[in-house]
């Protein structure tokens, strides 16, 4: 029956923090699509034309890694979907002509 | 065993008691005091969502982005995200832990605004008022526009050229950045500026001929007398320096102005503090 029950947690467990949600976007998912749209932001050099934006894209990603490490998948998730909506904003500024 | 976990509870109890109550001391700052008292700029009578506030006013977007974004963040997260319309909520240690990471950063863009980021001796928030570039100095700016324009001079500028060269047999005034500020009530030389006090002291070395005025001025708080007081200490104060540095104290006059001539009005902490200065003048050529 232990044997059983430590089994089971640990299954739950992994499942938990790998986020194989059956319907929805995981955890891992909008990490991976947030690092993409920071690597995007910084090739078009959003690090010196759109500065703020790319620092506010790259501390929301920063805390979504930090939070998803701790099983905090909730806020992980929520901080990764700011963090890629502050790349797109930072690639929009800095190819429109950023910082003057 | 029983009393183990008395004991344990009671240590837990303890210490979330407590970071409650430093968590609720740094939101509440605000709630306590919210008037900023004058000249600090650290703020520490403010919350930290007033102090993002007040900086993104004074041009913290464009002198400190990285510390204001990661600021900004560290609050938003703090306060909690929205997730498929719900609110998500880190842990109260988490809370703490980035309320106090937010304020660490907002120190380093308070300082940032006030700083001369391009070396060329005017504060990065005085180049976003005056327009100009503040990772680049000025006079890089203008060589670069000179070399991009490549205009040939016209008869006026020629004209003025030659009047120009007649002058310049004359002495020159002293072109160099002197302007020294100070804290609310203080009198002393802060440390960032002994820089720019050590290249007016090789200046003054290297032209021997030169005798100049120092002019100490304060911000439009408290009474005259006291204000005049005050910046002819202020200009002491930097004449002090300029002697202990090899400086004859023959060379150095002084004045206090006080309540007058001010750079910008005092409505705002920043310009009080651009307002409470020492300039350096030329006095006469010998």
């Amino acid at each position: 029956m232990r044997k059983f029950l430590s089994i089971t947690t640990f299954l739950l467990f992994s499942i938990s923090s790998y986020g194989i949600d059956i319907g929805q976007t995981t955890v891992s998912e909008l990490l991976d699509e947030a690092r993409t749209s920071l690597k995007r932001a910084y090739e078009v050099h959003a690090d010196t034309k759109a500065k703020y934006e790319f620092n506010r894209a790259k501390s929301y990603f920063e805390i979504a890694q930090e939070q998803t490490s701790k099983l905090n998948l909730e806020v992980g998730k929520a901080a990764a979907l700011e963090s890629i909506e502050w790349s797109i904003k930072a690639i929009s500024k800095s190819i429109s002509g950023g910082r003057k | 065993m029983r009393h183990k976990i008395a004991i344990l509870g009671t240590i837990i109890a303890l210490s979330s008691a407590s970071f409650g109550l430093n968590e609720t001391a740094i939101i509440g700052q605000a709630t306590k005091n919210p008037i900023k008292k004058e000249g600090n700029l650290s703020g520490s009578n403010l919350s930290i969502e007033e102090r993002i506030k007040e900086l993104e006013k004074n041009y913290g977007t464009e002198c400190a982005p990285e510390e204001l974004a990661y600021a900004k963040t560290y609050l938003e997260v703090a306060k909690g995200l929205k997730l498929a319309g719900k609110t998500v909520k880190v842990s109260k240690f988490e809370r703490y832990k980035l309320l106090k990471y937010a304020d660490l950063k907002l120190k380093l863009a308070e300082a940032k605004i006030n700083s001369d980021l391009d070396k060329d001796g005017v504060p990065c928030y005085l180049e976003v008022i005056k327009g100009t570039d503040p990772y680049k100095p000025d006079i890089a700016l203008k060589n670069e526009s000179n070399k991009k324009e490549n205009i040939k001079p016209s008869a006026k500028v020629l004209k003025e050229k030659k009047k120009a060269s007649v002058k310049s047999s004359m002495p020159k005034p002293l072109k160099l950045q002197a302007r020294v500020h100070f804290e609310f009530n203080k009198a002393n030389i802060k440390k960032e500026y002994l820089p720019y006090l050590n290249v007016i002291v090789r200046y003054l070395k290297r032209h021997p001929e030169l005798k100049i005025k120092i002019v100490g001025y304060t911000d439009s708080i408290g009474s005259k007398a006291y204000n005049d007081k005050l910046a002819l200490k202020r200009a002491k104060s930097v004449k002090q320096y300029l002697v202990k540095r090899g400086i004859s104290p023959d060379r150095i006059k002084i004045e206090g102005i006080g309540k007058d001539k001010y750079l910008f009005d005092n409505k705002t902490a920043l310009n009080r503090f651009t307002n409470r200065r020492a300039e350096f003048f030329i006095m006469n050529v010998e």
